[in-house]
């Protein structure tokens, strides 16, 4: 359907019918009532507290200085609203004030207290003189730690971009990301050299300023299509995935026509497209869902076995023809993407993230359990087509919160995106081989090994960690 | 016009911030889910302009219609492609501890707001604030800053389009 703009400022009004306006106005009730949430327990509270601390760099940057916070060994340096990461050696700029964190046992914020605990570091400030460094008591990021001489890493290189989700092409050539931003970024494997930017369209923007002739061109590079589809498992920010021919792209809820630019909502959310373009996966709190990437027709419902409060997630494996859908709260589960018969039910630990690896014939999930009195993260790996569970790894440092876990071509190196940094793990025996602390003293959320198993990559708010792997 | 300009302050004391957020947050976070087709955008997106009337409170909060000048600046967040979140929020969001989840809509329901999303952008906001914000016409008008009977005539055109974009269904 076409919708030509109002431009005429609205001078007439449409003959008055009653029963359409009642039908109407009852359908738009219900819709905004569909929308509404109450307000967050504590929103107010952590208004306040991000109000006054953006007024407290406010009144820094009005006097002419960058304000630099360093946190656990990274440093933002704030001006106008952008964040630049320094590392220790580098030359600050004149004025620039420092805000270094104080001793965790003072337990005191500069900024005004508010009664809800406190969710950033503690910070004081200091101002350095005009060309001094960033102090070399920040541990520099990257330090690898290796505790099995069958493996070395070695740092490749460094992206100083935002990335939530990293992933190989499938030929190992590019390197691609996806950031809070929604901007997909595609670099040379070989070089790190940034080759091109595409923004992830939003649900409901205008498809005018978001898909181009050039958008749909790099949309039909079969090796971006599978490393979008790749990057998978979050819907923050939502990923994108295309089918072959760059015609059909998901993302979110949408069902993306790009030739017509229509879009059609799936019910259900964080959508993906199988990797023969055919069918489209959405997961819900309710179930998983496949669709006809063509029509948007729903095809199936699957894994209608329902969680209590979280959303399922869903992955295709490599050649299609495997689901894995999951939830933390309920069992993960295999499912033939063609019969669609549940193959497999996937007995331990809560997972939260599952993937197939990439030769299918496994899939790896990062968990949790309790133990004794902490809940401590992990990882586990399950046959793909038994669901038996042939490995389970505990994070040695009692990390409880953790990112994506990833494996190499055959799963025998498990990388687990920790609190404090990528654990590497022997995927045949679950011995420790290294650990990379967390790039800057952030959180790691994605791993991503390339295809032949020589490269790992990590991603992070403040960018990319390349490493090279010989083992 | 600038929004400091659209309401006049008259009332000489100012509300808490508390009351006004908790009386102004389900609409606001239903219009930016609206207009954002995500309730996480549009929970960030909410998140931002309240932190911005946060700051200015002593001004925001001695206007006549606090909200309304909330939802103004609602609407030019949601423009921005930018949504700045906090890390450990997002880190959780991606480990679904802090997932809140809800019922699906029904299906007219998810075919209203499609239809709404093509609609031209200020018919599309029109409605939105509308129904989702429960804004009367002569708050829209103030909003946006346009004359009451153009509010009017977008509500009353939107409704033919999005009737016959549902074939009559309802």
């Amino acid at each position: 359907m076409t919708i030509e703009p109002n431009d005429n400022g609205g001078a007439s009004i449409p003959p008055h019918d009653p029963g359409a306006e009642s039908a109407f106005d009852e359908l738009g009730r219900r819709a905004g009532q569909a929308l509404r949430r109450p307000a967050p327990e504590h929103g107010a509270s952590d208004i306040a507290r991000r109000g006054r601390l953006a007024q407290r760099v406010r009144t820094v940057a009005a006097t002419g200085a960058a304000v630099v916070i360093l946190v656990g060994g990274i440093a933002l340096l704030t001006r106008d609203d952008r964040s630049t990461t320094i590392t220790p050696g580098d030359t600050v700029a004149p004025d620039t004030t420092v805000l270094t964190p104080l001793p965790a046992t003072t337990g005191a914020l500069t900024e005004p207290t508010t009664t809800t605990a406190p969710s950033r570091p503690a910070v004081t400030s200091t101002t350095l003189p005009t060309g001094s460094t960033v102090p070399a008591s920040v541990p520099a990021p990257g330090t690898v730690t290796v505790t099995d001489p069958s493996i070395t890493l070695t740092p490749f290189g460094v992206i100083d971009e935002p990335a939530e989700g990293v992933a190989y092409s499938a030929d190992g050539a590019t390197l691609v990301t996806v950031g809070a931003d929604r901007v997909f970024r595609f670099y040379d494997a070989r070089t790190l050299v940034k080759l091109r930017e595409l923004d992830c369209p939003l649900i409901g923007a205008p498809l005018p300023d978001l898909w181009d002739d050039e958008a749909r061109q790099l949309a039909t590079a079969a090796t971006i299509g599978a490393a979008a589809t790749s990057l998978g498992g979050s819907t923050n920010p939502c990923p994108v995935s295309f089918n072959l021919d760059g015609t059909r792209a998901v993302n979110g809820q949408s069902l993306w026509n790009t030739v017509d630019g229509t879009m059609t909502v799936l019910a259900g959310g964080g959508a993906v497209m199988s990797p023969d373009g055919t069918t489209v996966l959405t997961s819900s709190r309710e179930d998983a869902r496949l669709w006809d990437a063509r029509t948007g027709a729903l095809l199936i419902e699957l894994d209608s076995s329902s969680g209590e409060i979280y959303p399922k997630g869903g992955h295709f494996s490599s050649d299609g023809r495997r689901i894995v859908t999951f939830a933390p709260d309920a069992r993960a589960m295999i499912w033939d993407s063609e019969t669609y018969v549940k193959v497999a039910t996937l007995e331990g630990p809560t997972a939260y993230e599952v993937r197939f690896t990439p030769d299918g014939s496994r899939v790896v999930a990062t968990t949790s359990e309790v133990v004794g009195p902490r809940t401590v993260g992990g990882a586990s790996i399950w046959d793909a087509t038994t669901g038996e569970e042939l490995l389970h790894v505990v994070s040695d440092d009692g990390n409880s919160f953790l990112g994506v876990a990833g494996t190499n071509n055959d799963g025998s190196l498990v990388a687990i995106c920790a609190r404090d940094g990528t654990l590497l793990y022997d995927g045949a025996t679950g011995s420790n081989l290294a650990m990379v602390p967390r790039a800057g003293g952030t959180d790691t959320w994605t791993v991503a090994f390339s295809p032949g198993g020589t490269s790992l990559a990590i991603s992070g708010p403040t960018g990319v960690e390349v490493f090279d792997i010989l083992r | 016009m600038g929004i400091e300009l659209m309401m006049t302050e008259s009332v000489p004391s100012t509300p808490p911030f508390d009351d006004v957020y908790r009386r102004e947050y389900p609409g606001l976070v239903a219009v930016a889910t609206a207009l954002t087709g995500d309730r996480r955008d549009g929970e960030d997106a909410v998140q931002d302009a309240m932190v911005k009337a946060f700051i200015r409170w002593d001004r925001v909060g001695r206007l006549d219609l606090p909200g309304a000048w909330c939802h103004r600046v609602l609407l030019n967040a949601c423009r921005s492609r930018w949504r700045r979140r906090r890390t450990e929020q997002r880190f959780r969001s991606r480990v679904g501890t802090e997932e809140r989840w809800v019922d699906g809509p029904s299906a007219d329901v998810i075919a209203f707001w499609q239809l709404v999303r093509l609609l031209p952008a200020r018919p599309r906001t029109v409605v939105t604030l509308h129904f989702a914000g429960e804004r009367t016409m002569a708050e829209i008008a103030e909003i946006l800053d346009v004359p009451l009977g153009t509010v009017r005539s977008d509500i009353a055109r939107a409704r033919i389009v999005i009737l016959a974009g549902l074939g009559g269904g309802l």
